[in-house]
């Protein structure tokens, strides 16, 4: 049974709906207690203490109590600066949010997780290549979940990964030498999967074929359901304009 | 099972509104039905008549019953001004503080990622439309000082930067009356940020 209260835990808010007239409902992701959902009364009211605490994207310290399945706020605050996304990495901010979401279940804690993603929003901030950022969170996150992604050997015959070879990457069963015959899973060179597990930088074709492995990952894990961040991104940064400002025409 | 058809459907009609769980639904219908019936038909006749009569203005996008709504149609707003609002209780609020000479546009929501609202859902090309139509001088995007909100604001901001209008934001900092003791930091930081000389 969970504890009935809990106080100075450290937290990320993922999520928050307006609830009645002057609460909000709000999914947490705490670092002892995983993913938890919480009603905050009287939120939305104006003489609220938190109301400016209720943020995503920002270190917070949360209390709350209870004993059923939504528990109530006690007390919630920032602590420190927020991470202060804007832009493009605002919305890989929110598409790491929805992976939490949909993946972790609730009350059950994944500390490791949880350092894996405040340090990956401190990186989203700061750092220029936030694909990299997002893909190493990705991976971090299937392995602390129990779907690590197998990156050192192939499937086949546990011969190390050839960083000049092609594989192609089965979901459900890891790399396996390529083959013209075979088309199941996602075609990939070695050295993508090697720069995957060394998280060194990635050059533009690591990028491209990083992205393809884990999406494909990613759904095989969520049981085919759209990720309702990913369509909005799409619609925000629509492809050509990406490929406008890289050319610079 | 001796539940009434006709119960169950209210209980279900009810349940659909905001913060309407199963057991408030059941109290809202009992009540209906067993106090105020009279209410219960006024209640079913107002809202087939709004369900069948409110549109939204094709200028504002606000809700309206007519074509054009009567803050748009007025002679005494300023039409150069248009402020931005997510919702049209924003505009409501707005309106009710009486200073706003202008006109309006309600997006009727703001992005919301997680919620699978991006641009496409909220009503950003009819917007763009009432830019070209309109001589408008200056947009005040007045969307919430939610993460959000700010979101929505940034995005406006950039499809509006190519061309020839004044945008601004509503100002943010420490609220009439308010005590700074009991001041979320996020809000405090924000008033130094914005601060202003006085003299
Ligand atoms: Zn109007």
């Amino acid at each position: 049974m969970e504890k009935r209260r809990v106080a100075n835990e450290p937290a990320f808010l993922l999520h928050r709906r307006p609830y009645t007239e002057s609460s909000v409902l709000i999914d947490l992701f705490s670092r002892h207690h995983g993913r938890i959902v919480l009603i905050a009364k009287g939120a939305r009211k104006l003489k609220s203490r938190w109301r400016g605490s209720l943020l995503p994207f920002q270190p917070l310290i949360a209390a709350w109590s209870g004993r059923g399945e939504v528990k109530t706020v006690t007390g919630i605050e920032g602590e420190g600066p927020s991470c202060g996304l804007r832009g493009k990495a605002l919305y890989c901010g929110y598409y790491m949010n929805e992976l939490v979401l949909r993946l972790l279940h609730r009350f059950d804690p994944h500390e490791d997780v949880f350092d894996n993603y405040a340090n990956a929003l401190a990186l989203l901030s700061t750092e220029e290549d936030q694909e990299r950022v997002l893909r190493i969170f990705e991976k971090q996150l299937l392995r602390d979940l129990g779907y690590g992604m197998h990156l050192v050997r192939d499937a086949d015959r546990g011969n190390p990964i050839d960083p000049g070879e092609r594989y192609r990457y089965r979901p459900d069963a890891g790399p396996l030498p390529y083959s013209d015959t075979d088309h199941h899973g996602v075609s990939v060179h070695g050295a993508t999967l090697l720069a995957l597990e060394e998280e060194v930088e990635f050059d533009e074709r690591t990028r491209r074929e990083s992205k393809r492995l884990i999406r494909s990952v990613l759904d095989y894990h969520l049981g085919g359901q759209a990720l309702r961040t990913r369509i909005v991104y799409g619609q925000m940064f629509p492809p050509e304009s990406g490929r406008n400002r890289l050319t610079g025409s | 099972m001796s539940e009434s058809h006709s119960i169950d459907r209210l209980r279900q009609a009810l349940k659909r509104l905001p913060g309407v769980g199963p057991k408030t639904a059941q109290r809202m219908a009992f009540h209906l039905l067993e106090r105020d019936r009279e209410g219960a038909r006024l209640l079913a006749e107002a809202i087939n008549d709004a369900a069948d009569s409110v549109k939204h203005c094709v200028r504002c996008n606000n809700f309206s019953e007519t074509e054009t709504c009567a803050i748009c149609t007025s002679p005494k707003r300023e039409a150069g001004l248009l402020c931005v609002v997510e919702t049209p209780a924003d505009l409501e609020t707005i309106e009710q503080a009486g200073a706003y000479t202008g006109l309006y546009f309600v997006l009727m929501g703001y992005l919301s990622p997680l919620d699978g609202i991006g641009p496409d859902e909220l009503a950003i090309s009819r917007l763009l439309l009432i830019l070209d139509e309109y001589p408008v001088t200056e947009v005040i995007l007045a969307t919430n000082l939610t993460v959000e909100g700010q979101a929505t604001a940034d995005y406006l901001a950039d499809q509006f930067s190519s061309r020839e209008i004044v945008i601004s934001r509503l100002a943010r900092g420490v609220p009439a009356g308010g005590e700074l003791e009991y001041m979320d930091s996020n809000t405090l930081n924000q008033a130094f940020a914005d601060r202003r000389a006085i003299h």
